[in-house]
């Protein structure tokens, strides 16, 4: 009997023991979303206008009128007001889809839109590096590239009517590097994009009083830019 | 006592506390994977444990109670409740020389001051704008841009005559034009009302309805 005890209590021991032992897997990943700046001027033509005498149902055309060309600014809050944005939202961008975020995490993501950016034909310069340092015991691997290039990106944010294409010389950074040993492993990415060009497009306003959409024909000039990190950690089990 | 009863108790505690032991560990414990490493997101109380998560996982930053960074499931998977996008109330103030984790969250601050509506905070920008690291007031300036605050010129003109670098001075007065501009909402009201004093009526409309 009391050898049955012992056992019972050694293997109680032994059961904790080998419990505080244990090694899990940890693992991180994290891709942070990518935040972009819009800044732009949406240029109106001349709008040729009839001019009237009176009003209502006796109004008299008496003649025309152009209106002077006007210069409007178009930037992130513009955007995020077009589309009914929370105050405070931020304008973000996750695999093309541009959105507003608010805040307090999984439901505060909106799509609101989308940019596509097309790489043109030509590439004015560019340089890109890789460094391999690789070890028996370590291996560490990293790139690095800077490309100015010609694009064209399309910004569309469908809910507000807002779309336009803007092409011009763009400058595309981007940095990866990774490590690996028999315990752990990490990896990081960061990328920026940033446009300068000219395009056109129409940005279309919705009036709640008088419920009617107005669209603005414009040639817009600016800058978007887009910039983002994501990592990866992981640690293997033992 | 007998020497049975002193160990009866003695064996039934332990008993205890290993099944206390066994049930905390099955709670905290992941999926066994044995031989495959697996990847799983990090809480943020986790990533704030050190400086070196800090800048691996660009996740809150423990100096400041209120973050700026923002992170995503990966594609097919959830966004997790627990992460939270605040805007910092305060940029701390900074040398020169930063690591480029230590940018990289600045200008996140930064980018999350700009959709702020506060005077606090655009008060902020314009400090950061005399910044002594150049990225930052670069950033800072960027910002400015975002906040849309046409109050802010005066301090933006001073700022540009203070500033000795050509190119930045230009680019602040290029700013000072934009924000000068009119917004989108406020050109439609504009025309709007312009319309209406004038009696016009649309000719060749670059208006359509719908």
């Amino acid at each position: 009997m009391k050898k049955i005890k012992l056992v019972g209590v050694s293997a109680i021991l032994g059961l904790l023991v080998v419990n505080s032992n244990n090694v899990f897997a940890q693992g991180i990943e994290l891709i942070e979303l990518e935040t972009v700046n819009v800044a732009l001027v949406a240029s109106t033509p001349g709008e040729e206008v009839d001019v009237l005498k009176g009003k209502g149902d006796d109004a008299e055309v008496i003649g025309t009128k152009t209106l002077p060309p006007r210069k409007i600014k178009i930037n992130n809050k513009t955007i995020l007001k077009l589309a009914e944005a929370p105050q405070g939202s931020k304008l973000v961008l996750i695999d093309g889809s541009i959105g507003s975020i608010t805040g307090l995490g999984a439901d505060s993501f909106q799509e609101i839109g989308t940019v596509e950016v097309a790489e043109g034909l030509v590439v004015s310069h560019g340089q890109a590096t890789e460094v391999d340092s690789s070890t028996d015991t370590k291996y560490k691997f990293a790139t690095k590239s800077a490309y100015q290039s010609e694009y064209v990106a399309t910004l569309t944010v469908a809910g507000t009517g807002l779309n336009f294409a803007l092409t011009g010389l763009a400058t595309e950074k981007e940095a990866s590097s990774s490590s690996e040993t028999d315990t752990a492993s990490k990896s990081s990415e960061t990328y920026s994009f940033s446009l300068n060009g000219v395009g056109e497009g129409v940005a279309t306003f919705f009036n709640k009083e008088t419920e009617e959409s107005e669209d603005l024909d414009a040639i817009f000039s600016g800058k978007i830019q887009s910039s983002g990190k994501a990592t990866a950690n992981e640690k293997f089990v033992k | 006592m007998r020497p049975k009863i002193v160990f009866l108790i003695l064996f039934v505690g332990l008993g205890f506390l290993a099944i206390i032991a066994l049930i905390s560990n099955g709670f905290d414990r992941q999926p066994e994977t044995s031989e495959t490493p697996t990847i799983e997101k990090v809480q943020p109380a986790q990533a704030i444990d050190s400086q070196e998560s800090l800048e691996r996982n660009v996740l809150l930053d423990p100096a400041l109670e209120h973050s700026s960074r923002a992170t995503v499931a990966p594609q097919g998977e959830s966004f997790p409740n627990e992460l939270i996008i605040a805007p910092p109330a305060v940029i701390r103030s900074a040398g020169a020389e930063l690591s480029a984790a230590d940018l990289r969250r600045r200008k996140a601050e930064i980018n999350d001051l700009s959709m702020r509506e506060d005077r606090e905070s655009l008060n902020t920008l314009l400090t950061e704008m005399q910044n002594p690291n150049k990225q930052i007031r670069a950033a800072a300036l960027e910002g400015v841009i975002q906040f849309d605050d046409r109050t802010s010129i005066p301090q933006l003109k001073e700022i540009a005559r203070q500033t000795e670098d050509a190119t930045e001075k230009t680019e602040i007065l290029a700013a000072i034009n934009y924000i000068k501009l009119p917004s989108l909402f406020e050109y439609y009201e504009e025309r709007k009302a312009f319309r209406a004093e004038a009696g016009i009526t649309e000719k060749k409309p670059s208006v359509f309805r719908k």
